[in-house]
């Protein structure tokens, strides 16, 4: 046990651990005469050497690798959770149409354009957040309600934010794409080679405006977005989710709507 | 400074896309930064073990958080907090627990985790070492200094990561590194043993060990 030898500086005793990170770390802040201490007293001069050193060391540590194993966990969690998240709208939706038959037709019902005659006989479920947006500011709640209660069981309830969303992201990275030349500095992450659309089941009327594939519902599916052929411009298209990640025209159909651009 | 804000703008953009339902955006946040969480996981938690279930747990909360973020830190600031309370909840839970483990730097997987190909021998003995010593400090310093010494975060967006005054973060600091320079003045000064391969300015006297603070 070393007594504290008498300091040639200001500072009387040795310098606390706090004081000497200070000087270390931050010795343009560190309050005046402890540099000055720790320069004239040896025991100090060598912790501060220490811990000079200590910080080199820290900062030099390699950042380690993301282990591969663990990456693919990330991704799998959060497809997961996407997962979750469309099952909880699904029950969302379901009770709200549940509801609505319950209660007839909510009047917003009427507020969603369906200009699809020749696909109309399919029961669908009707996607419109753009269209309810524009005219007024309808709750989600109600807009929900336009999934159709008859539709078949093995086509699942549609939600605006499951497809919706989908097409709308679609859509608005393909104009990004058509405005810049360079694209959207972010490559999409898990995007796989788009299949060649004239594989794309066609539709009569309809031309092939994009298609995109991911995890829907738990598969993998496509969403392949139709305009109609005899106005492209039109502020509706029809979205359709094809089982597979390559559908062709015997591909069976997760879930269909026309939304609105 | 200027590109931090430009990454920041675009991990917000992303942020915003997920929130509008856009099933890529999350993937790309997350694919931009958790090289990075990963570090302060593995080093934080102490085993790649518990930094693989915190990172997943991270992200997950992030996933769900994402509509509270509010733009009074940076996106990366936030994600770097979600990551530090996912293995301090780990870390508390397993308290709970007797069972404590510590990285054994002869572990293939801590190995693998840390390994710099292009590390000297000598080098890669002092950081094993140097990751031993810091997995053995008590973890409200380890989170410091791991984000303060090793991250090279400003002790101001250290002090927003763990939520605490950077004057609380500034002596955690300070603690953590007092030990972690005695250990490694232990380590190198292994009693009689003078074959030590590292040498780093070495003008310490190794017989004290004590000193009086200043009051």
């Amino acid at each position: 046990m070393t007594e504290p030898q008498e300091p040639r500086g200001a500072t009387p005793t040795h310098l606390t651990s706090e004081e000497l990170s200070e000087c270390a770390f931050s010795p343009e802040t560190a309050a005046a005469g402890l540099l000055e201490h720790a320069e004239g007293c040896a025991q100090c001069s060598a912790e501060l050497a220490d811990l000079r050193s200590l910080l080199t060391e820290l900062a030099a540590l390699p950042e380690p690798e993301l282990p591969e194993s663990v990456g693919i966990r990330l991704d799998a969690a959060v497809a997961r959770a996407w997962q979750e998240f469309d099952a909880e709208q699904e029950a969302a939706a379901e009770s709200a149409a549940a509801t609505g038959a319950r209660r007839g037709r909510r009047p917003s019902w009427r507020r969603i354009a369906i200009p699809l005659g020749s696909l109309s006989l399919i029961a669908l479920a009707v996607v419109g957040i753009g269209a309810l947006a524009h005219q007024s500011t309808t709750s989600s709640s109600a807009s929900s309600s336009g999934v159709s209660a008859g539709a078949p069981e093995s086509y699942g309830a549609v939600t605006e934010t499951s497809i919706g969303a989908w097409v709308h992201s679609l859509l608005s990275t393909a104009s990004a794409d058509a405005a810049t030349n360079n694209g959207p500095h972010l490559a999409p992450h898990l995007d796989q080679p788009k299949c060649a659309n004239a594989n794309v089941p066609q539709r009569s009327g309809y031309t092939v405006l994009t298609t995109s594939q991911r995890i829907y519902q738990g598969q993998a599916a496509t969403l392949v977005v139709y305009q109609d052929a005899k106005e492209p411009a039109s502020a509706t298209v029809y979205a359709v989710v094809y089982a597979g990640s390559c559908p062709n025209s015997a591909s069976r159909i997760l879930a269909q709507g026309s939304v609105s651009r | 400074m200027r590109e931090a804000a430009r990454d920041d703008a675009a991990d917000l953009e992303c942020l915003r896309r997920h929130l509008a339902g856009d099933r890529e955006a999350f993937g790309e946040l997350l694919a931009r930064h958790r090289g990075r969480m990963w570090a302060v996981a593995l080093r934080t938690a102490g085993n790649p073990e518990d930094a693989a279930d915190a990172l997943q747990d991270a992200a997950l909360s992030a996933f769900k958080a994402a509509g509270n973020f509010r733009q009074d830190s940076a996106v990366g600031t936030w994600l770097y907090r979600i990551t530090v309370n996912a293995c301090l909840d780990r870390l508390r839970r397993q308290a709970a627990r007797p069972t404590v483990h510590y990285p054994d730097p002869e572990s293939s997987v801590w190995r693998q985790a840390t390994e710099d190909p292009t590390d000297m021998a000598e080098q890669r003995e002092l950081r094993l070492v140097l990751e031993q010593a810091l997995a053995q400090l008590p973890v409200d310093q380890r989170a410091a200094v791991v984000l303060v010494d090793v991250q090279g975060l400003p002790v101001e967006e250290a002090a927003a990561v763990l939520g605490v005054p950077g004057g609380t973060v500034k002596s955690r600091c300070a603690r953590g590194r007092a030990k972690l320079a005695a250990s490694l003045r232990d380590l190198r000064n292994p009693g009689t043993d003078p074959d030590v391969s590292v040498q780093i300015d070495q003008s310490s006297t190794p017989e004290k060990k004590q000193k009086r603070g200043a009051r």
